[in-house]
C-alpha cells in the first residue's frame, strides 16, 4: 500500500528531504560534478575519470577533495577556513 | 601554403622534367632530395633538420657534378645517376656519423667508443656467448672496469644513430636494427589537419549542446566530457543526482535530440536506427560505487546511523 508505506516512512523521508536540502544548492566545477556522478556514483577510477573528461589524474584528485571539502562545509563539519 | 621542405620538392619535380640532358644538377634534383627524403626519419633522430638534410644532397650533387667528367667512374662507363647518388648516399652517411660524434666530448672519446664496440663484438664472436662481461672487455682492452662501463654509456647515446646502420647479431645477415624497428613518421599535416577537425567538433558540439534542455545538457556533459560552452552556469549537486538518477533517460533524450540538430544542421548523420541509447559502462563499475545495490544499502545504513545521532550532522540539528 503506497499511501501507508509513504506515512510509515514520513520520517525517514522527511530527514533525507532535509538532507538534500542541506545539499542540493551546492556549486560545483563541472570537473566536480563528473567526479561525483561517475566516481561516486558510478565507481569508475579517477583514471578513467581523466580519462573522460580530457583532464590529468591528479586534477581529479583535487577536484575529488574540493568536492568533499565543499559539502563538509555544507554539512557543518568544517569551516571555512577548512578547520574542524 | 606547403612547408619550405614540400616546396622545394615540388619545385625540383618541375625543374628535372625541364632540363637539358646535360644539365645534371637541375635533372636530377628531384632524384637527390628523394634520397635525403629516405634518411629524412634517421636524421631527425640524430637532431638533423630534414632542410639541412637537403641542403647536403644538393650540395653533394653539386659536387658530383663538377667531379664526374674527371672521374674514374665517368671513365669506366657508370652513368651519372649512378655516381651521384652513391656520393649522395655517403655524404648523408658522414652527415649522420659527425652529428653522433656532436654528442661525444671529444674525437678521441668517439675512437674509444667505436673500439669498445668493435672489441665487444670481436670476443663476442671468438667466445661464441651471448654475453660479454664488462670485465672481459676491460681485459681485452687494457682498460679499467669503470673506464669500460662509463664508455658503454657514451656508446649507447650513439646507437640511436649509427648503429642503425650496421647489421645486429642475432637478426638475419642483411637485416640492421633500423629495419627490424618501425619508423615512427610524422605526419604532421595529418596531425594538423585531425586537430582542426576536432576543433570544429568541438565548437559544433558546444553550440548544438547549448540548445538542449538544462538536465540533458548536463547529463550529456557530465557523462561523455565534452568542452563545456562558456556561459553556461554550473552544476549543482542537485543536478548531478537527477542525471545520476535518471541518467539514461537524460542522456538519451539529450542524443536523441543532439542527431536531429546533427543531421539539419550538417546531414551526416547516419540513421542509426532503433537502438539501445541508454547510457551504460558495462564491466566497469566498481563494487564501491554508490550506484551498486549493496553499496546503496551500506550507504542507506551509514545515513540512517549519524542522522539519528544527536549533533552527528551538525547542520541537521540547526
Amino acid at each position: 500500500m503506497p499511501e501507508r508505506w509513504v506515512i510509515e516512512n514520513y520520517h525517514a523521508t522527511d530527514k533525507i528531504e532535509r538532507f538534500l536540502d542541506l545539499i542540493n544548492g551546492i556549486k560545483l566545477t563541472w570537473l566536480e560534478a563528473a567526479v561525483l556522478l561517475q566516481n561516486i556514483y558510478q565507481g569508475f577510477s579517477f583514471a578513467d575519470v581523466a580519462d573522460n573528461m580530457n583532464v590529468k589524474e591528479c586534477q581529479v584528485d583535487k577536484a575529488y577533495s574540493s568536492l568533499i571539502r565543499k559539502v563538509a562545509m555544507a554539512l557543518g563539519y568544517i569551516t571555512a577556513a577548512g578547520k574542524e | 601554403m606547403a612547408r619550405p621542405e614540400i616546396a622545394l620538392l615540388d619545385a625540383a619535380a618541375q625543374v628535372s622534367q625541364q632540363a637539358e640532358p646535360n644539365d645534371h644538377v637541375n635533372r636530377f634534383m628531384r632524384l637527390a632530395l628523394w634520397i635525403a627524403g629516405r634518411n629524412r626519419n634517421e636524421a631527425e633522430r640524430a637532431g638533423i633538420e630534414w632542410q639541412d638534410l637537403q641542403g647536403t644532397a644538393l650540395l653533394a650533387l653539386v659536387k658530383a657534378s663538377k667531379t664526374y667528367s674527371k672521374s674514374k667512374a665517368a671513365a669506366k662507363g657508370i652513368p651519372f645517376k649512378a655516381y651521384m647518388s652513391t656520393a649522395i648516399k655517403y655524404e648523408i652517411s658522414d652527415l649522420l656519423q659527425k652529428a653522433s660524434l656532436a654528442h661525444m666530448p671529444s674525437r678521441s672519446v668517439y675512437n674509444d667508443v667505436r673500439s669498445l664496440t668493435i672489441a665487444a663484438a670481436a670476443l663476442q664472436s671468438r667466445t661464441e656467448s651471448e654475453h660479454v662481461t664488462d670485465k672481459q672487455l676491460a681485459e681485452e682492452l687494457g682498460w679499467t672496469v669503470e673506464k669500460v662501463q662509463k664508455y658503454q654509456l657514451y656508446s649507447r647515446a650513439l646507437l640511436n644513430y649509427k648503429e642503425l646502420q650496421q647489421p645486429l647479431p642475432g637478426l638475419e645477415k642483411d637485416e640492421t636494427l633500423g629495419d627490424s624497428l618501425s619508423d615512427d613518421t610524422v605526419d604532421v599535416e595529418g596531425e594538423a589537419i585531425a586537430n582542426v577537425t576536432i576543433e570544429a567538433e568541438g565548437r559544433w558540439l558546444a553550440q548544438a549542446t547549448a540548445e538542449l534542455p538544462p538536465l540533458a545538457r548536463t547529463a550529456i556533459i557530465l557523462t561523455f566530457g565534452l568542452p563545456v560552452p562558456s556561459g553556461v552556469p554550473s552544476p549543482t549537486i542537485g543536478d548531478v543526482i537527477r542525471v545520476a538518477l535518471n541518467q539514461s533517460a537524460s542522456a538519451s533524450r539529450g542524443l536523441r535530440q543532439l542527431r536531429e540538430v546533427r543531421k539539419n544542421d550538417r546531414g551526416d548523420m547516419p540513421e542509426l536506427g532503433k537502438q539501445d541509447t541508454a547510457v551504460r559502462f558495462g564491466g566497469r563499475k566498481s563494487p564501491q560505487a554508490v550506484g551498486d545495490e549493496a553499496a546503496q544499502r551500506v550507504a542507506i545504513e551509514i545515513f540512517e546511523r549519524y542522522s539519528s545521532e544527536p549533533g552527528a550532522i551538525p547542520a541537521l540539528q540547526r
